[in-house]
């Protein structure tokens, strides 16, 4: 059976979608988020206003081709900082957990000219361990000057979106515009090179292989492309409703509060919610009335009545219907185990490098354990030793100031993904990576070397390898075996350990390790044989 | 708070016999999606607002209970 992709719209880059959405959706809620049990409703023109305030802003400062990096939490203003910036300038999204050291890294080596902060994250910048740029401006959108900015309430809101959009409307697509972090496909810190197009064509991708009904609900973090590009920029290219959730700690409620249709989430949170719901059963001793539902509405689903939402509405939220699952593979089972309370789970499959989607299984022709459909005008090959290679307008315009890893991604115009699959032509199917990542549950990658490196560099340590280890069915840890030169210094070896996850993201840090009394295993070529140590069980 | 904390892991995952150095990841099995959650209802019972980075950082049980206690969270039962 042939399933067509939808029709969209088309968009070639952010003045077009702004411009569209103001004119046929002004009115319609853009942005809908609770904070302080509060909720507060956007709509499509006020955003656009703020937006172009804030283009304005850096319009009249002169601030034109600069790098504006934005160091901050989940929430509204990062959307309209974002598409305010990403015309005339580029925006650099960066991860809020990292340290204040590798924030400085990151300003220094991605050319920061501007950072923006937030009352939450300004701390880091003022860390001793912070290294300030010279040249470095931080501006604070907390502070009051700024808000002044984008909610000037006096400001004529057809003028100055008038105004704006007479601005950016000779953007070039093609520019660099975005300039996302990726711990890549070796795992080294590279900075990924996008343009509006890469972007803009890979969100009209996922719009054209599913129908995105309202409201959406996001709550990844936004500097993550898969956060950011198919959550939310697809609801406002869309012109739908975007529900945000800006503290993960409320996400059950705010998913009960605002009953979305769709969401994006990686494994850690779809099993967890999983898991939350059984729990609540089991406590309130519904176990067999809760089975006995699920058997009911398998025997009903037969005939065609599906009666899941009636049974298991209230569980999470009556409406919610789709959620792709992207950043890790999804154990199988949970597909089934939603699919049995109404909710559809769809795979989602991409990497940074590729604005992020490359496919996303479709609600008419799911293949369950697959990663999903290839988005149209994205073209997919399996290279001899079964890497799967990508081609299209969401592949980036390379890694910035490092031609040396552009060059070798690349393969005949193909980028070379680092995973290893197969494909119909239609449907992929990943099987595996080439290089030694560990992927998270979380969705967060960890260069097992990287960690290694910093252990070895402990005198008394003669080697080691990171492993990620299951400490049961859905937890992960990040472990270490470690053999020592000097068996007499075990006893420092926990503070030593401590002093290296300082430096590290909380996800990154080594939970647990152990000490081996003999040498790791080794190839022919003297390399540690990984697979022998690889996702080490208890 | 170690008591209230005990409690909300005992009714939330079922989850007895820990001691104030029980890691929530490596003796426990929780995961972040779990801490998250349990950040989330520590802070309804205990009337206060945990900050992100803060609870995330949080290895053990005792970690938490002096997070909170930091906080000024009510401690009576």
């Amino acid at each position: 059976m042939d399933y067509p992709y939808l029709d969209t719209v088309i968009y070639d880059n952010f003045y077009e979608m702004l411009k569209g959405r103001y004119e046929t959706k002004a009115k319609t809620t853009a942005i809908r988020f609770m904070d302080r049990e509060q909720i507060t409703d956007i709509s499509y023109e006020d955003m656009i206003k703020e937006t172009s305030l804030i283009g304005l802003y850096l319009k009249t400062q002169g601030i034109e081709g600069k790098h504006i990096g934005i160091f901050s939490e989940n929430r509204y203003e990062y959307i309209t900082i974002y598409m305010a910036t990403v015309m005339k300038n580029v925006i650099v999204p960066l991860d809020k957990e990292i340290t204040s050291k590798n924030l400085s890294e990151c300003v220094k080596n991605f050319d920061v000219d501007y950072l923006l902060v937030t009352d939450e994250t300004k701390q880091k910048t003022e860390s001793a361990e912070f290294s300030k740029p010279d040249n470095l401006k931080i501006l604070n959108i907390d502070d009051e000057d700024f808000k002044k900015v984008f909610k000037d309430k006096s400001a004529d809101k057809e003028k100055c979106i008038e105004e704006f959009f007479e601005y950016v409307k000779d953007t070039d697509k093609d520019r660099f515009a975005v300039l996302a972090s990726t711990s890549g496909t070796d795992g080294a810190m590279k900075g990924v090179m996008l343009s509006q197009y890469n972007v803009i064509t890979n969100i009209r991708g996922t719009l054209e292989n599913n129908v995105l009904k309202n409201p959406t609900f996001a709550f990844l973090p936004m500097n993550h492309t898969y956060g950011f590009n198919p959550c939310i920029l697809a609801t406002i290219y869309n012109g739908t409703t975007l529900c945000l959730n800006l503290k993960t700690k409320y996400l059950l409620r705010d998913l009960r509060t605002f009953n979305p249709f769709f969401f994006g989430a990686v494994p850690m949170v779809i099993e967890g919610m999983y898991d939350s719901i059984i729990r609540e059963v089991k406590k309130q001793n519904k176990e067999n009335t809760f089975n006995r539902a699920i058997k009911i509405c398998k025997f009903f689903r037969k005939f065609g009545i599906d009666l899941r939402h009636i049974f298991f509405g209230k569980l999470i939220c009556k409406n919610l219907r789709l959620v792709v699952n992207g950043g890790a593979a999804l154990n199988a089972d949970y597909v089934n185990k939603f699919d049995e309370i109404g909710i559809t789970i769809l795979n989602g499959y991409g990497l940074t490098e590729c604005s992020p989607t490359i496919a996303v299984s479709r609600t008419g022709n799911n293949v369950v354990g697959s990663a999903g459909t290839i988005m149209k005008n994205i073209d997919v090959k399996i290279a001899e030793d079964g890497e799967i290679l990508v081609k299209g307008p969401c592949v980036m315009l390379g890694y910035y100031k490092n031609e040396e890893a552009t060059k070798a991604i690349m393969r005949d115009g193909y980028l070379a993904t680092g995973d290893i699959g197969y494909t119909d032509g239609k449907v992929i199917f990943v099987t595996g990576r080439k290089k030694n990542l560990i992927i998270l549950e979380n969705g967060k990658n960890v260069p097992p070397e990287l960690l290694e490196s910093k252990i070895n560099s402990i005198p008394y340590v003669k080697e080691s390898i990171v492993v990620s280890k299951k400490v049961n069915d859905r937890s992960n840890i990040l472990y270490a075996i470690i053999v020592l030169h000097d068996e007499e210094k075990q006893e420092f070896l926990k503070d030593d350990i401590a002093n290296i996850n300082k430096d590290l993201p909380s996800y990154m840090q080594i939970t647990d390790f152990e000490v081996s009394k003999d040498e790791l295993k080794k190839n022919s070529s003297k390399k540690i044989i990984r697979s022998v140590y690889a996702n080490k069980n208890e | 708070m170690y008591e209230k904390i005990v409690e909300i892991l005992k009714d939330k995952y079922g989850i007895e016999n820990v001691t104030p150095e029980s890691n929530f990841k490596k003796d426990l099995g929780l995961n972040s999606f779990d801490l998250m959650e349990l950040a989330f209802v520590a802070e309804e019972i205990l009337g206060v607002e945990m900050k992100e980075d803060a609870y995330r950082k949080a290895e053990t049980i005792k970690d938490i209970c002096d997070y909170l206690e930091t906080l000024g969270a009510r401690n009576e039962n």
